[in-house]
């Protein structure tokens, strides 16, 4: 490269800004495909939140207490009341009876048998859940929660 | 080269060198055991079964092929080394300290192994409560108390050292055969039972290590055998049930002889009338429920609270109310399902005290009651009762069924309990002997009629059998604690309600309590009616036993003749012996039965309303009459 | 920002001494536990099946004699890892060592702490017994916690509910491969010393023959506790209702280590102060959960009584 025109300095200053073009550039490819990918994670969750489907159990269940994945429902008599499972805390499931409590294993928050809670550090009750009665079919159908 | 260097070159050499060899080590004596398939049950692998099946002996429901042994017997089933399979293994699953992670898992039995610690037969709650409150500790029988928890006082050592073996929470360390000198093992006290081969196969273990293959099975089929070793003591019920009273005799003395028998602890019983409900066949669990023994969630204050069957529920005086099979709780259905003998039965009776059903007595097409035996399968056909139980005679009203049908039960009077500091004394929560000693020395052991008195049972006066459990002095001035000095020595004279369980088929003769002045509370004597010195006919009795000093009551009565005796008479709240009115009302017609037996003319022309029958007293009715009864002293 | 760059206090500096007389330096010995680890794991990801975790897991341990050591060996080469790079770190810093490196580097480096702390507990997760999968829901709930993209963060850390692949991939994967990036980076060799190697190979070895870690059968337990390096956030996720706040605390302590470099050399050894405190009072959290709580966390006295 000649001097006097600039020279190295000129080329290293038009590397520079091609070097700040190629990083724009590039920077702006990877961001499209950030994109994409959000849209991609956005519309899986989407499906995963659409995919969830009503709980069909039998009407013919134990009288008080029952157990089902991440759903508590208690029963007395005919009457039924469905809660999710999932302590108010951090979301573990509450999976255990001790007397007229429900126990979560996780941090020890405590609830009524009506999903009230009791001790913390849950401070909020368990979120009940719709539930409808098929007679026909004898079977309790139980909302996902909203 | 420095040292500092040396080391630093040497010690990786060290260190590989120790790794290598403890790999080594590890590799050689880890097992490296053949695995077939890798069995899975209730979602996981067990590889307990690897090892320990074949094995036998088991009902389905606990088949290892259905819950593994790692949900009973915990340990750790993901690993076929010996010692970490066996890490925090529990021997005996049933003992209630460790009922929560075993029987009482969330997938199992979880409401029982809740309930069953407020049970009776866990706590030994009015056991507690009763001696406590005889020794003057508490003012009051109904008190709280359990045999796991006693503290430090002359009535909770007493229990430590003479009583506390006799309750579920005690642990059992071991396996072992269910027999007479059994205490303890939480559920597994009344739900394990070993076959012929099972027996064969522990006694091999314990001689020489070798792994049963035949394993005791974990069912419902709770036999008498299993009640008997702790209800033999007490009350003696199981004994009782079986038509034996102890004595006090020797085994050397009665071998060979016909009409005795010698229990496993050395203890020898006479033959005596067996209850009719035991000749006919039945065991304990025919009448009382899985809730009497387990509990219902609540506490009781004593047995008799919270026992739920009585006599009517079979022995219909009414129609009894019934459930439809489809109505039944979850877990009655899943017994009556476990049950060959009830499988046929679609209506069951409900108690008349607690409107629960019971699980093996239902109606036939004619409205008769069926009682199914509940291991036997046997079927049984309860009598109703005779008109002269259910229609009112006057005076009976507030009879119990037993009164009138337990012809003998256990009495005990005139012990000494005293407390020897120096001597040796088994503790039988800590298992082991201490320093302490409480010396018993037993007084009589008669087999007799019990006495009548008045209970309070749902707030109602029932006239009911007691015996004489707690005539007794105590003695602990040796006792450490200058709290106790008071009070360290008593006399008591108490008398305990009793459900006997001699029950007879036939009721006893009028007489039997009319004339009989045990049944009276006066304990055993002569009763007559005699011209006093001054000219006056009078009603006297004679006891048999001298007087104590202490109370001038002869050795075995409850109150005295024509006595008014309250307070402190009995291990119950509101019970109390048969007043001064009382007593006379019993005699009074005692004193017509000689003369106009009880028959079914007599019953319908003078006892069935007694006070219109006594206006109408013939001129020969109202001379004084020559009238004993009892037991008079023999001059020696 | 003019501090010198090699002063180191006086008990700390003891210590790092006495270790060098006979040991490599901290540092070393990380970076060849994290080789062991990758390549214990790698070998395990042979027998490891990610749709049924739990039951592969088991499967091993009962029937693979091989298996169960190379597992040991990749939990032990862990956890040695996890303690050596705490060593690490608090060697580093006690002697100024963030004014040593780029800022961009430093910023680098501090990342490695809450990725190691990811990659520890998702193996603990993908491990796929009770105590796993509490781990994942506490997870998720921690991470729901967060405001405007929660959801998403926990999508994108933990994936679809009941499910392990992303988890899997993540520990395998992205996690492992940013943290050995920025470790080779920060280290300037790729290679571990091969007597770092020798020690921490021998070290798991012995440690896995001596002590196999269990798996622990769900369901047959009344209560898990987390890993012993998370019983300490249990105690606090414990006492906090707010759980949110944990994450915060966290954010700072990491937030302060980031920009160490800038700070003077009062704020400096201030905020080294601040992150000692929580260091301690992490570890007596520790303490706490380990040995004063029991079923439910509640209160238990460890040697027996009320």
């Amino acid at each position: 490269m000649p001097k006097g025109h600039g020279g190295e300095e000129s080329w290293r200053k038009e590397g520079n800004g091609r070097r700040r073009f190629l990083r724009w550039i590039g920077g702006g490819l990877l961001g499209l495909i950030a994109l994409f990918f959000g849209s991609m994670v956005k519309r899986k969750l989407y499906r995963l939140k659409s995919e969830q489907h009503p709980v069909r159990l039998p009407l013919d269940l134990p009288q008080g207490v029952t157990f089902h994945e991440d759903i508590i429902i208690n029963r007395d008599g005919n009457s039924y009341r469905t809660m999710s499972a999932r302590c108010n805390h951090l979301g573990c499931i509450v999976d255990r009876k001790e007397g007229e409590h429900l126990v979560c294993p996780c941090h020890g928050s405590r609830y009524s048998l009506d999903g009230r809670v009791l001790n913390g550090p849950a401070t909020h009750d368990l979120v009940c859940l719709h539930h409808r009665i098929n007679a026909k079919e004898k079977s309790l159908i139980i909302e996902p929660p909203a | 080269m420095k040292r500092s260097e040396q080391l630093r070159n040497l010690l990786p050499a060290i260190v590989t060198a120790v790794a290598v060899i403890v790999s080594l080590a590890w590799f050689f004596n880890s097992p490296r055991r053949q695995t077939k398939e890798l069995p899975k049950v209730l979602g996981h692998r067990e590889g307990c079964i690897l090892c320990h099946l074949p094995m036998g002996g088991f009902v389905k429901a606990h088949d290892p092929k259905a819950i593994g042994c790692a949900s009973c017997h915990l340990g750790n089933p993901f690993t076929m080394n010996k010692n970490g399979a066996h890490k925090d293994m529990v021997l005996v699953p049933g003992n209630l300290g460790d009922a929560a992670r075993t029987c009482g898992t969330s997938r199992c039995h979880p409401l029982l192994c809740t309930n069953i610690r407020a049970s009776l037969m866990a706590s030994g709650r009015g056991m507690v409560s009763v001696d406590r409150y005889v020794f003057g500790e508490i003012s009051s029988p109904n008190g709280r108390g359990h045999l796991s928890e006693l503290g430090d006082s002359p009535a909770q050592e007493h229990l430590r050292k003479l009583c506390a073996s006799c309750h579920l929470a005690k642990v059992k360390a071991k396996p072992a055969v269910i027999n007479q000198l059994s205490r303890g093992g939480g559920c597994t006290a009344c739900h394990i039972y070993y076959s012929k081969g099972a027996r064969g196969e522990l006694d091999r273990y314990h001689e020489n290590g070798k792994q049963p293959k035949i394993h005791p099975a974990l069912s419902l089929q709770v036999s008498g055998s299993h009640c008997f070793g702790c209800h033999s003591r007490s009350g003696r019920i199981a004994t009782n049930y079986e038509g034996w009273h102890e004595t006090e005799s020797r085994p050397e003395e009665v071998s060979g002889k016909n009409g005795y028998r010698i229990l496993e602890d050395g203890r020898v019983f006479m033959r005596m009338s067996p209850d009719i409900h035991f000749k006919r066949g039945m065991e304990c669990i025919d009448c009382h429920t899985w809730r009497e023994a387990m509990g219902d969630g609540k506490t009781y204050f004593h047995e008799e609270d919270q026992v739920e069957i009585s006599c009517e529920d079979c022995h219909p005086v009414r129609k009894p109310s019934t459930i439809a099979r489809k109505k039944l709780k979850e877990i009655d259905k899943k017994i009556v399902k476990q049950r060959k003998a009830l499988a046929g039965i679609t209506n069951f009776v409900l108690t008349s005290k607690t409107n629960r059903p019971l699980l093996n007595v239902t109606l036939d097409g004619t409205g008769n009651v069926l009682v199914m035996g509940k291991n036997s399968s046997k079927t049984y056909h309860p009598k109703v009762p005779p008109s002269i139980c259910t229609k009112d005679i006057y005076g009976h009203d507030r009879l119990t069924c037993q009164s009138c049908h337990t012809p003998w039960g256990p009495s005990c009077i005139k012990c000494h309990t005293s407390y020897d500091r120096t001597g040796m004394g088994l503790d039988h929560i800590a298992e082991k002997r201490v320093k302490g000693r409480w010396a018993e020395k037993k007084g009589k052991l008669v087999p007799r009629q019990p006495a009548l008195g008045i209970q309070i049972r749902a707030k109602k006066e029932k006239l009911d059998t007691f015996i004489p459990g707690m005539i007794f002095t105590i003695e602990h001035k040796d006792y450490p604690g200058a709290r106790f000095r008071e009070n360290s020595f008593v006399f008591r004279r108490l008398y305990a309600p009793t459900a006997a369980h001699t029950t007879s088929a036939k009721g006893l003769a009028c007489r039997s309590c009319h004339n009989n002045t045990v049944v009276l509370g006066l304990g055993e004597g002569l009763f007559s009616v005699r011209k006093s010195t001054s000219n006056v006919q009078e009603m006297v009795f004679e006891s048999l036993y001298p007087a104590r000093k202490e109370d001038g009551l002869a050795e075995d009565a409850w109150t005295g003749f024509l006595d008014e005796r309250r307070g402190m008479v009995s291990t119950r709240v509101g019970a109390r012996p048969l007043s001064a009115q009382e007593q006379r009302t019993v005699i009074r017609v005692g004193v017509c039965l000689p003369c106009h037996p009880a028959d079914a003319a007599g019953i319908k022309k003078i006892y069935k309303d007694f006070p219109t029958a006594l206006k109408r007293l013939t001129p020969q009715c109202r001379r004084p009459p020559k009238m004993t009864f009892g037991r008079k002293k023999t001059a020696k | 920002m003019n501090r010198p760059p090699n002063q180191k206090p006086s008990f700390i500096k003891g210590f790092f001494n006495s270790w060098a007389y006979l040991f490599p330096p901290p540092g070393l010995l990380t970076h060849a536990a994290l080789f062991l680890a990758i390549g214990s794991g790698i070998a395990l990801s042979f027998v490891y099946d990610v749709n049924r975790p739990f039951d592969s897991l088991q499967v091993l341990a009962l029937g693979n004699q091989g298996g169960i050591f190379i597992r040991a060996v990749h939990y032990w080469s862990s956890q040695l890892f996890l303690v050596l790079a705490a060593f690490h770190v608090i060697d580093q810093l006690s002697k100024n060592g963030e004014l040593e490196v780029s800022r961009g580097l430093w910023v680098r480096v501090s990342f490695i702490v809450p990725l190691v702390l990811f990659l520890m507990i998702s193996g603990f997760i993908l491990k796929g017994d009770r105590g796993g999968i509490l781990a994942r829901q506490v997870l998720e709930g921690l991470l729901g916690t967060l405001p405007a993209g929660g959801d998403i963060l926990r999508f994108l850390f933990l994936g679809s509910p009941h499910n392990f692949q992303l988890i899997f991939i993540h520990h395998v994967a992205t996690t492992t491969l940013f943290v050995l990036i920025f470790t080779l980076e920060h280290d300037g060799r790729i290679w571990p010393e091969w007597r770092s190697v020798v020690y921490v190979t021998a070290c798991s070895m012995i440690l896995s023959s001596l002590r196999t870690p269990v798996l622990r059968p769900e369901g047959l337990e009344i209560y898990v506790k987390g890993p012993w390096y998370f019983v300490g956030l249990q105690e606090m996720l414990h006492w906090a209702s707010r759980p949110g706040w944990i994450l915060v605390l966290g954010g700072a302590v990491f937030f302060v280590l980031c920009v160490l470099p800038l700070a003077s050399e009062r704020v400096s050894k201030a905020l080294k102060r601040f992150m000692t405190g929580v260091f301690l009072a992490y570890l007596g959290m520790s303490v706490v959960g380990w040995f004063f709580r029991g079923g439910d966390w509640q209160r238990v006295v460890p040697w027996g009584g009320p």
